[in-house]
């Protein structure tokens, strides 16, 4: 009998150690979880940001045209109120999914952690205390009642742990398609979230390069009243200098070189800013088409931020992709261990890091 | 027959929108574009972008609804994980315990009467 319960006890010490929950891959997972979503509220917060605007530039664009849309609607819909009730908006559902991730994680997590067999083999060994004492107070022993619940407790230590194991092994196999579909949808989202941010950027930076060729093109035709300086003047020198700044100022949004005006039917090219008439070039002159130039300046300035903005955005996409690419890895390799233990490969280490990145450059950017 | 005419409209409109982006910018490159010229380009610009604007915050919304169907997904696989084969056991476990001390007590009782 002795020698039986040891060989039960060995096998249960056994069956423990091959089958366990993968917790290394586990919280690697749950660690690169919660760095993907912090990593994505940040984005889908910018992205309603974006969306805003949107919705500010098509009001706007509708009242120039003379069609402003009234704060309020033509008629009453009482159906469409009632289905409108509570609901979220597009954002809103977007972190939601987030948060039903979280609690199938959570779910997870109680399966791995939460009742344990200990709470279990306690409960049976006050049973068998209780038959003890049953048996005592009729007056009778039952031998061998306290090893044979002792055995019951170790057995079915075993056999919760396995059943906890499978149950945790077909909630992951039966979430983990559902969980990789909504990252996929995260990832294939930044498309749009781009696409979006991009054309405002283009129109405003189309707005800034406009300004800038206005200035240039008064520039061009407030020189061409008056006469060339001589070279070697003071104001040829200041002239030249402005000439040379007006160049770079062009190249940096994007305007020719060559971009000129026809008169009768010679192209005079405004980077030139040739004095064709017959005033002097004064310090006044010189004076005006500075200030062209510093107003310029600022135009320029704000299409470079717009620019830059653009691409420190593409760039944050770039890298909260990979985080949920990388979030996907570690999944996948949590659905492999939880069959076949083995060595992680991915850790959440780099996930959080890059994560983290994301969210500040989000956090850096301006709007359009 | 398939309808081979169907087009993506987020496509659609951002290659008008592209296409008037780079109008603009041609005519902001000629110099003898004249303000007439460049404010129609300028608000053929805004315009597509506007209806560029719309195809993706439609597109959006359309997803939005392939996401619940997901959510809504994953809360069944969340529900069925919440029946937790342990607390069966558990439970069964506790019962019996209950069903020994209630004998124990009652036993207790009766035997005292016994005596007495």
């Amino acid at each position: 009998m002795n020698n039986r319960l040891i060989l039960t006890f060995i096998l249960g010490l056994f069956l423990a150690s091959c089958a366990q929950i993968p917790m290394g891959a586990f919280n690697s997972y749950r660690d690169a979880f919660t760095a993907a979503r912090t990593a994505s509220e940040a984005v889908l917060t910018e992205h309603e940001k974006t969306e805003k605007i949107q919705q500010e530039r098509k009001a706007a664009f509708q009242a120039s045209q003379g069609n402003p849309q009234p704060p309020f609607p033509e008629h009453f819909d009482p159906k469409k109120e009632i289905e409108n009730a509570g609901k979220k908006s597009g954002i809103e559902e977007r972190l939601a999914a987030w948060d039903v991730i979280s609690r199938y994680n959570d779910a997870l997590l109680a399966l791995a952690e939460g009742q344990t067999p200990t709470q279990l083999s306690g409960s049976f060994t006050a049973l068998g205390k209780s038959l003890d004492t049953f048996a005592g107070s009729l007056g009778a022993s039952i031998p061998g009642l306290g090893p044979v619940f002792s055995v019951a407790d170790t057995i079915l230590k075993v056999a919760e742990q396995e059943r906890v194991r499978r149950e945790f092994n077909r909630a992951l196999k039966a979430g983990e398609p559902v969980v990789m579909k909504i990252i996929d949808f995260y990832i294939d989202e930044t498309q749009y979230y781009y696409g979006l941010r991009r054309s405002q950027t283009v129109v405003a930076m189309a707005g800034q390069k406009r300004q800038v060729r206005n200035y240039a093109k008064q520039m061009y035709i407030l020189s061409r009243d008056y006469k060339e300086p001589a070279k070697d003047s003071d104001e040829g020198k200041s002239k030249s200098a402005i000439r040379k700044q007006m160049a770079e100022i062009m190249a940096a949004v994007g305007l020719p070189a060559n971009i000129s005006t026809t008169q009768n039917g010679v192209k005079e090219k405004w980077a030139a800013l040739e004095g064709k008439g017959s005033q002097p070039y004064t310090r006044i002159v010189d004076t005006q088409l500075l200030q062209f130039i510093q107003a310029a300046k600022s135009n320029v300035a704000a299409y470079q931020a717009q620019e830059k903005n653009l691409v420190a955005y593409y760039k944050a996409l770039g890298e909260y992709t990979l985080v949920l690419q990388k979030l996907k890895t570690i999944l996948e390799t949590l659905l492999v261990s939880a069959d076949t233990p083995m060595p992680l490969t991915s850790t959440a280490e780099t996930v959080l890091r890059t994560a983290l990145k994301v969210k500040s450059q989000i956090d850096a950017l301006e709007t359009p | 027959m398939p309808d081979n005419t169907s087009t993506d409209p987020v496509q659609e409109t951002r290659d008008a929108f592209n296409k008037a982006a780079a109008l603009f910018n041609d005519v902001l490159d000629n110099g003898d574009a004249d303000d007439a010229q460049i404010n129609a380009a300028q608000q053929a610009l805004e315009q597509t972008q506007i209806a560029y604007g719309d195809a993706v915050l439609s597109q959006l919304e359309q997803r939005t609804v392939f996401l619940r169907t997901l959510t809504r997904a994953l809360e069944q696989i969340i529900s069925s994980i919440q029946i937790n084969p342990i607390g069966d056991i558990l439970d069964r476990a506790d019962s019996l315990l209950a069903s020994v001390n209630k004998i124990i007590s009652n036993s207790g009782s009766s035997s005292g009467q016994d005596s007495a």
